[in-house]
């Protein structure tokens, strides 16, 4: 039998970039897609924040950050999320499967990806913050939250490749945004956690985005207090778990 | 590719670089520097320290820190940074918890409030942006016994009577809020009795109660015997210093086995012996102008001389010493707002008295800092130390020579925050000066008269009493002018308020807001006289601005003689 | 073509595929050789593409050996040397072909130049449409250029010329003769079974995930040899079924020269028209043609059938 062994390799470096731009391009001229996710999270905190702010002093600044969590989580549920359903649902995920394209690839550019949205998002809320709501932080703090939120949205990214690899395309814009939007408001990113009934702040200790909120608070010491280490174990914990059941539904043969 | 990269990188830059800082003079409370001076961490002194605060706490105590750029710093040489006082006895109303920072007393325990007023504050002192007033702990209100020593300030307020009653009385005082408990006591066997008291066996329930909550139970007692059963029972700790005698060898070591603690207040028993620190306090430059007008007037006010020798101070004052020496802690506290006292800056007064008393310098700020956390429950209030929000007290001085140095305040954090002091306006009110002259010979009508505007009745109707009075205008023979007339005052004093009386008034000024200026007279003569069951005349007079009389003369009167009130002092 | 002195690039060995106990494929063996273009003929349900997705590793097989250039399936070695054109219902609609198509190269270690896989694919006058706008014939090109970006050794084409019109096919298989020549080797499963006569080199037909036949197409029609006979008479012949190895008679009459035309099917070409000779019928313009391949896979599947229903009684 004769044997071909192809040493060569592609450039990965060149991959993820192509890959990722690729993505980018496709995501920014879906309308669809980037209005909603860039604006809904920075209408709300105009609207909640600055407009109708319970509290001139605190509220921006407060709410400038669970909006941004609050945002940061959508491209990640989304890109991930929704988008494996579909090109599931179409096959074109299958074709992408049986190609060499390293399955890092394809992680590697969606996560660049989220962050990409993240950072927009981020940049938004900030200008927006710093400008119409007299939001005044110390140059480490801005830069620490937005690494934060940055950072913060892996978890999300692990959440929305799972519901990406188990959701069946036509369901799966619902059922993420059923996931998302009571998500959102149970973990007090829509309005401060302090003002949900006591039954609501317990829940919310089960829900990542509250414990990424918190941690991003704890910056401007606006936070409950509790320690790092239970925020990040929370979130870090998360995120093993999903990655574990995408590595599962990923290398799931059979797949019909 | 490059390109692009490098013009993200400079976007991202730029837009983070502009994004905005908050003004100069926050930064001061976000993170900051304090170099080379001199730190009393509320348990320990280090000569010469470099302290940063990053994020409203303490970051790092280091005999050297980096220097960081864009990290502000204040040159401490030549300073002493303190944590913000606690003053360990105080009654909380009002204003008290933004004069007592206006002095760097950043925690006060009150011992005597209404729980409204306390529940407010204790719910401000867990938010850590409360930078404009002191926190607040408190007893809410005091156990005493019906007419007891607590009741004569005319708040209705639940009295004990018996012994079951107490675990009923703690357990309401935790539901409105104590932090912990005080009990007013006398013993049975006190030589000195002003007011009734609640019985031994009473204060024994009260004690035990609060211990079952784990509340502590501090005693108000104003002599030694009191003082000894009330450790003996289990009391946390006493309240006042004993003017009737010096401690005993016994009472040291009950002291040490019930490991109780005493607030001396010295700064309200000199009061009370008509030595009152007040005015000297008014006289430095660097308090003059923080006080308000209001605590100028309790800085001046004196209590009525109860004619206690004057060597019972001493006795007070060598109690201290001697407890001090034999480890008892020492909490200092000023008793403020008590005539002679205020909020704030009567606790550098009772500083300085307790190293009077022979405190070393160290002792007496360990008494008003690091102590008093080591028996309230107060978190670490009162220490500065890695991790501690950062209220603290820049002195411009040195406190462990000279203790009046922690009057020279140069900043106060509260929280991290930089407090800005206040500073009250000193400009007197303009009302034209009376001029000399009769008052009025009551040989016109009443409204008639030749100064002030009310000559009238004046009865505790105006409180919701009942008693009655009338004036008329009689003839007479004692008149000494040109009338024959004078003001006869008679009356009827009816329960329906706790203090009845009934009478005449007589203002010098306009009305109550306006008052008039006095400042050119030297003193009111009238003459008068009273009959049985007449009380006793009254003189208040006033700074500007304040409702707290700087003086109240009192007298009784039973034969008819000429009064002569000096006011040229005030 | 002699293809037994050359190594095979991939090999199946007796695969069976069930699911749920279902056997979708059983003991399938199969040689795939260097610039070769197989086959792969059934009807649906015949298990064509999970033959395909087992080789291309997507399915594991339940039991068996596959082997693809010395390595397993769906191993990146392996897929680095292959392309393959699935049944794709829908693309990333904001991406345009180019961008598609230079995203898929840079998988590969040494891509197809871009120009090569317009001139294949023919797309470069829409190169900058985006996949939206696209027709489905010109979305089976655009799949056909993201198979072959990678230069690939092997490709696998699953019913390529779906919705393709006659010249996107034609210019199809040209591109799939250029490859063959390039000694790229090609495995397709088509329903146009005269693509797979003309353009294959081997046929395996699969039924009930079995294979029944496998040769050249000229084996396989040989094996079936069915002719179509073609002549016209003046005369009205009847008894043309009688006529030795003759298995299907039509016929069709024009009135206005009162010609008749005929086609007969037979199995035998040779003895039938020795006999309409030897009845000495008058015939004109005959004509023999060869088998279709259509013909021989009806054949096969009644004959298939016929011995199921034998095996059943």
């Amino acid at each position: 039998m004769m044997k071909t062994l192809i040493d060569d390799k592609p450039n990965l470096m060149n991959i993820f970039v192509l890959e990722t731009k690729t993505e980018t391009l496709r995501l920014f001229r879906t309308p669809g897609f980037s209005i909603p996710t860039l604006l809904f999270p920075i209408m709300f905190y105009i609207f909640f924040g600055i407009v109708f702010s319970m509290n001139a002093v605190t509220m921006p600044t407060y709410l400038m950050i669970t909006y941004a969590v609050f945002g940061i989580i959508g491209p990640a549920l989304f890109s991930f999320g929704v988008g494996i359903a579909i090109e599931r649902g179409q096959g074109w995920f299958d074709l992408k499967e049986v190609s060499p394209m390293p399955a890092s690839a394809y992680i590697v550019s969606r996560v660049t990806l989220t962050f990409i949205f993240a950072a927009a998002i981020v940049i938004l809320l900030f200008a927006i913050g710093a400008i119409f709501g007299d939001v005044r932080l110390m140059h480490w703090q801005w830069v620490s939250l937005a690494l934060i939120f940055v950072v913060g949205s892996l978890p999300f990214c692990a959440i929305g490749m799972t519901l990406g690899l188990y959701l069946k395309a036509s369901s799966a814009p619902a059922t993420v945004n059923l996931i998302y939007l009571p998500m959102g408001f149970l973990s007090g990113l829509w309005l401060p956690i302090s003002f949900l009934p006591e039954v609501m702040q317990q829940f919310a200790n089960l829900l990542p985005p509250y414990h990424l909120s918190q941690l991003a608070l704890k910056i401007t010491d606006m936070d409950l207090g509790f320690p790092v280490a239970l925020h990040v174990s929370v979130l870090a914990a998360y995120s093993l778990i999903f990655i574990f059941l995408a590595v599962k539904a990923y290398h799931k043969k059979d797949k019909k | 590719m490059k390109d692009k990269l490098l013009v993200i990188v400079i976007f991202l830059v730029a837009f983070f670089m502009l994004l905005p800082e908050p003004a100069n003079t926050e930064i001061y409370d976000r993170a900051f520097i304090i170099r080379n001076v001199q730190l009393y961490d509320g348990n320990q002194r280090f000569e010469k320290v470099d302290v940063s605060i990053i994020n409203n706490k303490i970051a790092e105590i280091s005999a050297t820190l980096p220097a960081q750029t864009k990290v502000p710093e204040l040159n401490g040489t030549g300073k002493t940074l303190l944590p913000g006082f606690i003053d360990a006895h105080t009654h909380a109303y009002q204003n008290a918890l933004n004069e007592a920072i206006n002095f760097g007393v950043t925690t006060e325990m009150d011992m005597f409030t209404m729980p409204e007023f306390a529940n407010a504050h204790q719910t401000k002192r867990e938010q850590q942006d409360n930078h404009l007033i002191a926190d607040l702990f408190s007893a809410t209100i005091l156990a005493t016994a019906p007419g007891g020593h607590g009741t004569q300030y005319g708040f209705d307020i639940p009295v004990l009577s018996s012994a079951d009653q107490a675990a009923q009385f703690v357990t309401d005082r935790i539901e409105q809020g104590a932090d912990y408990i005080k009990a007013v006591y006398n013993a049975e066997k006190a030589v000195r009795s002003h007011f009734p008291s609640i019985s031994h066996s009473i204060l024994e329930a009260l004690i035990k109660s609060a211990h079952e909550h784990d509340k502590l139970l501090v005693v108000h007692v104003d002599n030694l015997i009191s003082a000894k059963e009330a450790i003996a029972l289990g009391a946390d700790g006493i309240i006042h210093s004993f003017l009737d005698q010096v401690v005993d060898d016994e009472f040291v070591k009950l002291m040490i086995a019930k490991k109780a603690f005493i607030i001396p207040t010295l700064t309200v028993e000199s009061s009370v012996m008509q030595q009152s620190t007040g005015r000297t306090l008014i006289q430095n430059d660097f308090n003059f102008r923080y006080l308000s007008k209001q605590q100028r007037q309790q800085l001046k006010a004196k209590f009525p001389d109860f004619g206690i020798p004057s060597k019972a101070l001493k006795k007070a004052f060598d109690s201290v010493l001697i407890l001090s020496n034999a480890n008892v802690p020492i909490l200092a506290g000023s008793d403020a707002p008590n005539p002679g006292t205020t909020h704030g800056l009567s606790l550098h007064a009772e500083l300085e008295l307790l190293t009077q008393a022979g405190l070393t310098n160290e002792q007496a700020l360990h008494s008003a800092t690091g102590a008093v956390g080591q028996h309230f429950a107060i978190g670490n209030r009162g220490t500065l130390s890695t991790g501690v929000l950062a209220s603290m007290i820049l002195i411009n001085g040195d406190p462990f020579e000279i203790i009046s140095h922690t009057q020279k305040i140069d900043r106060i954090w509260k929280n991290g925050v930089e407090f800005k002091r206040v500073v009250h306006d000193n400009a007197a009110a303009s009302n034209e000066k009376l001029k000399a002259g009769l008052i009025t010979d009551f040989n016109q009508n009443l409204n008639e008269t030749a100064m002030g505007t009310v000559l009238a009745e004046s009865t505790d109707q105006f409180a919701g009493g009942k008693s009655v009075v009338n004036l008329a205008l009689i003839e007479d023979n004692y008149s000494t002018t040109s009338g024959n007339k004078y003001l006869h005052v008679s009356g009827e004093i009816k329960t329906g308020f706790i203090f009845p009386w009934s009478g005449f008034a007589y203002l010098l000024g306009k009305d109550l807001q306006n008052g008039a200026d006095l400042s050119a007279l030297s003193a009111i003569t009238f003459r008068a006289k009273g009959g049985p069951q007449t009380n006793k005349i009254s003189v208040l007079l006033f700074e500007p601005g304040s409702y707290i009389p700087i003086t109240i003369q009192n007298a009784g009167f039973d034969s008819f003689k000429k009064h002569i009130y000096c006011v040229a002092e005030s | 073509m002699n293809t037994n002195n050359r190594q095979p690039i991939a090999s199946i060995r007796q695969v069976c595929k069930s699911f749920d106990e279902k056997p979708a494929l059983t003991n399938v063996d199969l040689d795939l050789y260097q610039a070769e273009v197989l086959a792969i003929l059934g009807p649906n349900g015949a298990g064509k593409t999970t033959l395909i997705n087992t080789m291309l590793g997507r399915l594991s097989p339940t039991s068996g050996e596959i082997s693809l250039f010395g390595h397993p399936a769906g191993s990146m070695q392996v897929k680095r040397q292959t392309g393959a054109m699935l049944q794709v219902s829908g693309l990333p609609d904001m991406s345009t072909i180019k961008e598609h198509i230079q995203l898929f190269r840079s998988y590969y270690p040494q891509p197809m130049d871009y120009e090569k896989i317009m001139e294949f694919s023919g797309l470069k006058a829409i190169e900058n449409q985006f996949s939206k706008t696209l027709s489905g014939g010109q979305k089976q090109r655009l799949l056909f250029a993201l198979a072959i970006c990678g230069n690939p050794k092997l490709l696998f084409l699953d019913e390529p010329t779906v919705s393709m019109d006659i010249t996107a096919r034609k210019s199809f298989w040209q591109a799939i003769e250029a490859l063959k020549s390039q000694g790229t080797s090609i495995l397709l499963t088509t329903h146009y079974l005269d693509e797979a006569d003309q353009f294959s080199d081997r046929i395996i037909m699969l039924n009930n995930g079995k294979v029944i036949r496998e040769g050249t197409p000229k084996a396989i029609k040989s094996q079936i040899n069915t002719k179509k006979i073609r002549f016209s008479s003046q005369a009205n012949i009847a008894s043309l079924s009688a006529i030795e190895r003759v298995s299907k008679v039509s016929k069709v009459s024009k009135v206005s020269n009162g010609c008749h035309y005929y086609e007969l099917e037979s199995t035998c070409a040779e003895t039938s028209i020795r006999q309409i000779f030897d009845q000495q019928l008058e015939v004109n313009d005959l004509t023999i043609i060869g088998g279709a391949l259509e013909d021989a896979f009806e054949l096969i599947n009644k004959q298939d059938s016929a011995l199921n229903n034998q095996q059943r009684l």
